[in-house]
């Protein structure tokens, strides 16, 4: 994808829909449809007219005849690769290293131990 | 507007189609309400009439939001004015945030984000930035320029405070003829000028606010909207934590300014930082503040 585009699931509805029926879609039905919030549409919105995929006309939007060649040229891309699940990711240092652990098994701090207390109490 | 691979959240539940179209166009006008749709409506449902309405929409049209790009360029913008225009350099001059408690507030946020934009402008040092004003007061003799930073001036008083505890200790150590005192904020309300100007110092802001309401709007429509307020303010839980609720944002200031990350001052409208409704209901709100 030569624009470098961050798909994200919203993308894929929106896409897909527009795709599919090839017409002019209202941008509440996909508030109605998937519970897209504003934020997410506007996002969308921006995003693809920037790059001359959609245009809109008073709360609608629609693919232009380059978005149409843009999905159907991407499609892999858009569709078929997986989504970067950002909250699968996990941060930097905080990822716990298998390898790591097995080098440096866990050793108590023995000074810390409470050393007096009596079996069979 | 929130980054390109941030995840925005669905809406929780389905509003209606006039709602929904209206804060699509809102959020497509203001980008840095993106990630904050839920918030907005929540603030949406808070109006129960047209006046209501006109007025939310109008006071976050009229909202002043800093991004990080935004607060570089004002970081950069400070910088300028005190090489360029005030032409003072490392040697003579020490930058001080106002804070007064170890607490962190934002003029200490703000002299970090300042710091290194001062590179370009020779031979500036850690040493001649100092996080706060109780520092400050041992160092009166080291340097004879002294500017005191802030990240937002509301009214002016807590400036005024802190100038006038700094001409104290200057006079304290008789170095009247010696020290010069300035100021710089990011943001300011116009009104404060008022208050600035008797302190008789030199003083800088790049963004200068007026009220959202007592001096945008005139005639029949001013007093519908302070009503329109009222009526807004009423739904809010009077105390939290203690504290009142600052109708019209503390003393009236009626700031609608805030910058991403910071706590939001408290001069700003409550409705868009107040934690509860009425009867203790939690609320998301646009911006956040610890009360």
């Amino acid at each position: 994808m030569k624009e470098n585009l961050y798909i994200h699931s919203e993308d894929r509805e929106i896409l897909r829909d527009l795709f599919i029926n090839n017409d002019v879609l209202c941008l509440y039905k996909f508030h109605e449809k998937y519970l897209l919030s504003p934020g997410q549409i506007a996002r969308v919105i921006r995003k693809y007219i920037k790059n001359n995929i959609f245009e809109t006309n008073e709360n609608t939007i629609k693919l232009t005849e380059h978005g149409k060649k843009w999905v159907y040229n991407n499609r892999n891309d858009i569709f078929r690769a997986p989504l970067n699940e950002l909250w699968k990711q996990v941060p930097a240092g905080f990822s716990l290293n298998e390898e790591k652990r097995n080098e440096e098994p866990y050793k108590p701090n023995f000074k810390n131990i409470i050393k007096q207390f009596r079996i069979g109490d | 507007m929130v980054d390109q691979e941030e995840i925005i959240a669905r809406s929780s539940r389905h509003m209606p189609e006039e709602d929904f179209t209206f804060l699509v166009n809102l959020t497509l006008k203001h980008s840095w309400l993106e990630g904050l749709s839920e918030a907005l409506a929540e603030l949406w449902n808070l109006c129960e009439n047209d006046s209501e309405y006109e007025l939310v929409s109008n006071l976050i049209d009229q909202y002043k939001y800093l991004n990080e790009k935004g607060l570089t360029e004002a970081s950069f913008d400070t910088a300028k004015q005190i090489c360029e225009t005030w032409q003072l350099d490392s040697e003579n001059t020490l930058i001080v945030a106002t804070s007064d408690k170890s607490e962190a507030d934002g003029s200490q946020f703000f002299i970090q984000s300042i710091k290194n934009k001062f590179a370009e402008y020779g031979d500036w040092q850690e040493n001649n930035f100092c996080s706060r004003v109780g520092d400050a007061y041992n160092r009166l003799e080291e340097k004879p320029n002294i500017v005191l930073v802030d990240d937002f001036i509301g009214t002016g008083n807590t400036m005024k405070r802190r100038v006038n505890a700094f001409k104290q200790q200057i006079n304290k150590r008789n170095l009247n003829d010696f020290t010069t005192l300035y100021v710089i904020s990011i943001a300011a309300m116009e009104f404060s000028k008022v208050t600035l100007d008797k302190l008789d110092i030199n003083y800088y802001c790049p963004i200068w606010l007026k009220k959202g309401i007592t001096e945008s709007f005139s005639g029949e429509e001013l007093e519908i909207f302070n009503q329109a307020m009222i009526n807004l303010e009423a739904k809010l839980e009077k105390k939290y934590h203690g504290k009142d609720l600052p109708s019209f944002g503390y003393k009236k200031s009626e700031s609608l300014f805030a910058i991403m990350s910071f706590n939001v001052p408290n001069n700003v409208f409550p409705i868009f930082w107040w934690p509860e409704k009425k009867n203790n209901k939690r609320r998301k709100t646009l911006f956040r503040r610890l009360i």
